[in-house]
């Protein structure tokens, strides 16, 4: 049970994004991909969302092409939180995050709010279910719009499915306790709940930390893949962001590396 | 004794004066200005109860209810004068008005709108018989006739004329099938617009060169325009002949434009011979 | 300031609609009951209820003036109010901009060139200018979703809607050069818009049709919210997008269209009635569509009263009073919008 893309090719304007790129999730892990400005990472989740489709290579869910899938069946294995979103319209909180359940128009009313209830008190944003999205800020705006994907990723799950969540730098605009508790979630939701996530990441520790996977893609490849351990390295690392850095054990998390960029 | 007698009068005369409403309407709703005009002519203006804001001759009209511009006059409104009778222009609208009046029950007469000597008899004869007032109708096509014929034996200037019209900013000047054009025919005038169709704005370039003799337009145009003075000062028309010798002719709106039964009144003072404006 | 919240939110939106839906019986009251011929209102309720008062010369005359004047056009303009605030929150949804309307697309002034067309070209006459208009709508749409349909989203179709109604306009202006004064004039009774035509035949030939695609709108909420977070997340939420914005094009245009070809253009209501409501309940259209759709029908009963009784026995255009009431209550609440 995965999400794979395989051998990947793809120009955008005249340019190569990505060239013989193959990375897949499965249920149970979280993915961090990693790369400087421009590597093509929301590009990857994109095909991986079945967003866009490769000039060549594949993209399967469980073994079968992206692209025989239709959209609707699409989403009620996955989830994906874009960066952009659109302006803020006048809808409340409960709303937006009942917009994550359109896609199981079998649940009942209360079903949907109880999925709503339980996906906003783990995005940390309970307290604000009756506010006006348009009054949050912009953190807050931002972890609703976890709660939502996390609605559509949780709800009506059946026995034996795997679901997918995709995250394009969900900690964009979080304080440092935010983005540690929304991966620490997203590591829960994997290990308890056997969803499979990719997330796309610029802070090197906040993956280092959390990701049981990581993909550091440089120059429309991927430059390295496998284990925080295995993947931070240095010459890994300066091969990507052009950045001498040095790698220490961290201090508190046991197993996991500290990235220090100088 | 008495008594008996009105028993057997009362209902008589009732019976006389519903007989006589059958045969002449006695309240009468208008749809357009030039049968309104045409309604006065024949005497039967105060047969009329109700009229449409393009009625604006003779002035007694002004008193009349209004129910509206004809294009788009409102049904209830008509309705609520009780008409008998509604007199309706062929632009009278919308058509779907005209069959609602039909379907209350109310009798409508639908008269042609041309601007033609030959449809104006026709809007004559078609008023006077709705009007039960056929020898008038009669009489006054009549004496149209005989004045048309006679002020067209008069010797024709066939000056160069333009025709303008100002309602708002723009000036505009009358072309082929418009109401004025027509009566600017009968007076023996040769219009310069009779390539263009319709009013459209004038080109002071091309007035220059057409340089009309006369010049003739209607009071409210003299109005928007701003007065005889500014109107002749103005680029391309102030280098006419016709600005030059300040031939203007001055006719009120409805008499100039309306294609009326005081038609030949219109074409006599248009048929004056040319001379120096006032 | 934010708006006040209910504690339970679950009845707020029943007892808005209950609300609405009691106005608009007022307003249509009120309309019914007013007008140049007085009807009392023992008579207007005797009729009401199916007996003819018979102890009136006019009796028969309040019927039918009742019965074949105000009732279908009272019921039409409840109509045309729903299907313009309808297709106004499909167009804002879609172009996820508040003060969108089905005009940007190209739809209204198709339907306004096809009608000049009918008036100037070929005589006029109600049976030329509805189906010209409402082709003219159709075509409008089809040519600016074409050209649009390169650009990604619904950047592409805005701009070729633009330039499909300046290419419009230019073309009216053109007739309308041409155009004698008759015709001057029936063109600019029928852009000011109006509901005079109203009666059981057009409501008949009409009626269903604007009902039952009114219902089919009412049906896209969750897509309607989707599209809110933008086109990429409603399709991650399922919705087909390009199939979607078609579909919700057509629909505007199979609303607006024919609604177009009988009262010519009604401003304002298709884009201050979703607009209010947005701002007063929220963007949920689950509530906004109904809700917008009662505020309509309400907006459009009353601007029709009014030009109905202001100037009695004659009436005005609609589309003045809804511009003239509309207008500067839209500039008021943008003026609001801003200082909070």
């Amino acid at each position: 049970m995965s999400l794979i893309a395989h051998d990947i090719h793809l120009q955008r304007h005249g340019k190569i994004v990505l060239a013989g790129v193959s990375c897949g999730i499965a249920s149970g892990e979280v993915l961090g991909i990693l790369g400087a400005n421009g590597a093509g990472k929301s590009t990857l989740l994109a095909l991986l969302a079945g967003d866009l489709a490769p000039q060549a290579g594949s993209v399967a869910l469980d073994g079968k092409p992206l692209a025989g899938v239709d959209n609707a069946a699409l989403a009620r294995r996955r989830a994906v939180l874009s960066q952009q979103l659109g302006p803020a319209f006048n809808l409340s909180v409960q709303d937006i995050a009942a917009m994550g359940a359109y896609p199981f128009p079998e649940l009942a009313p209360q079903q949907v709010g109880q999925v709503c209830r339980d996906a906003l008190a783990m995005a940390e944003v309970a307290h604000l279910a009756q506010r006006r999205y348009p009054e949050l800020s912009g953190g807050e705006q931002q972890r609703v719009q976890f709660a939502r994907v996390l609605v559509q990723a949780l709800a009506a799950r059946q026995p034996g499915e795997a679901r997918y969540l995709l995250l394009d730098e969900p900690t964009a605009s979080l304080d440092p306790r935010h983005q540690h508790g929304l991966l620490a979630l997203a590591a829960r939701l994997a290990h308890d709940a056997g969803l499979g996530i990719a997330v796309v990441l610029h802070d090197v520790n906040l993956a280092a930390c959390w990701c049981t996977r990581i993909a550091l893609l440089a120059n429309a490849s991927i430059v390295a893949s496998g284990t925080p351990t295995e993947v931070l390295q240095a010459g890994h690392l300066e091969a990507t962001y052009r950045q001498p850095c040095t790698i220490h054990p961290h201090p508190t998390r046991p197993g996991r590396p500290l990235v220090l960029f100088a | 004794m008495h008594r008996s007698i009105w028993r057997f009068l009362l209902p008589l005369l009732f019976l006389l004066s519903t007989s006589a409403l059958a045969e002449a309407p006695q309240r009468v709703v208008v749809l357009g200005g030039a049968l309104t005009e045409i309604a006065y002519a024949l005497g039967a203006g105060d047969r009329l109860v109700g009229a449409d804001q393009s009625s604006i001759y003779p002035p007694a009209a002004h008193t009349l209810p209004k129910v509206g511009y004809y294009r788009q006059f409102s049904v209830e409104g008509v309705v609520a004068l009780r008409p008998d009778l509604i007199l309706a222009s062929e632009q009278a609208g919308p058509p779907e008005a005209i069959n609602q009046l039909r379907r209350l029950g109310k009798r409508v007469v639908v008269l042609p709108a041309d601007a033609s000597l030959a449809a104006l008899e026709q809007r004559i004869y078609g008023v006077a018989g709705a009007l039960q007032l056929r020898n008038d109708g009669r009489a006054l096509v009549a004496r149209l006739q005989r004045d048309v014929a006679a002020l067209q034996k008069q010797p024709a200037s066939k000056a160069r004329t333009l025709l303008l019209i100002q309602r708002g900013r723009q000036a505009e000047g009358a072309g082929l099938d418009t109401a004025a054009h027509g009566t600017l025919q009968l007076a023996g005038l040769s219009n310069v617009l009779a390539g263009q169709k319709g009013y459209k704005p004038l080109s002071l370039e091309s007035i220059a060169a057409l340089r009309p003799e006369l010049i003739v337009t209607s009071t409210l145009s003299l109005q928007a325009a701003g007065g005889i003075d500014a109107l002749l000062a103005q680029p391309g028309i102030a280098q006419t002949p016709a600005a030059k010798q300040r031939r203007v002719i001055v006719l009120d709106d409805l008499l100039l434009l309306g294609f009326g039964p005081r038609l030949p009144e219109a074409i006599a003072q248009l048929r004056k011979p040319l001379g120096k404006a006032s | 300031m934010p708006p006040p919240h209910a504690p339970e939110t679950g009845h707020r939106p029943l007892r808005v609609l209950g609300l609405l839906a009691g106005l608009l019986l007022l307003l249509a009251f009120l309309s019914l009951s007013s007008g140049a011929v007085g009807i009392p209102l023992k008579a207007l309720l005797q009729i009401a209820y199916g007996a003819i008062p018979s102890n009136h010369d006019d009796a028969q005359l309040w019927r039918s003036v009742l019965l074949d004047v105000r009732l279908p056009r009272v019921l039409f303009a409840m109509l045309a109010g729903i299907v313009l605030a309808l297709a106004g929150a499909l167009a804002q949804a879609l172009f996820r901009n508040p003060l969108a309307e089905p005009g940007l697309v190209g739809i209204t002034a198709g339907g306004a060139l096809g009608a000049v067309t009918a008036i100037v070209l070929l005589g006029g006459g109600f049976l030329l200018v509805a189906p010209l208009a409402f082709a003219g709508s159709l075509l409008a749409l089809a040519a600016a979703y074409h050209l649009g349909r390169h650009q990604p989203g619904v950047a592409g179709l805005l701009l070729a809607g633009i330039a499909v109604n300046a290419l419009c306009a230019s073309l009216i202006g053109l007739l309308t050069y041409l155009a004698d004064d008759s015709q001057l004039r029936s063109i600019t009774f029928w852009s000011m818009g109006s509901l005079a035509n109203a009666s059981w035949h057009e409501l008949s030939l009409l009626g269903p049709w604007l009902l039952v695609l009114s219902l089919l709108a009412l049906r896209y909420w969750r897509a309607l919210n989707a599209l809110l977070l933008g086109e990429r997340a409603a399709g991650h939420l399922g919705f087909p997008v390009k199939a979607l914005r078609r579909k919700l094009i057509l629909l505007m245009a199979l609303m607006v269209g024919p609604l177009v070809a009988a009262t010519g253009g009604i401003g304002f209501v298709g884009l201050v009635a979703p607009h209010l409501v947005r701002m007063a309940l929220g963007a949920d259209h689950r509530l906004l569509l109904p809700t917008a759709a009662l505020t309509g029908a309400c907006a459009l009963v009353a601007a029709d009263w009014l030009a109905r009784i202001v100037v009695m026995p004659a009436e005005l255009p609609i589309g003045i009073v809804t511009g003239l009431v509309g207008g500067p209550f839209f500039i008021y609440l943008l003026l609001k919008g801003r200082g909070a």
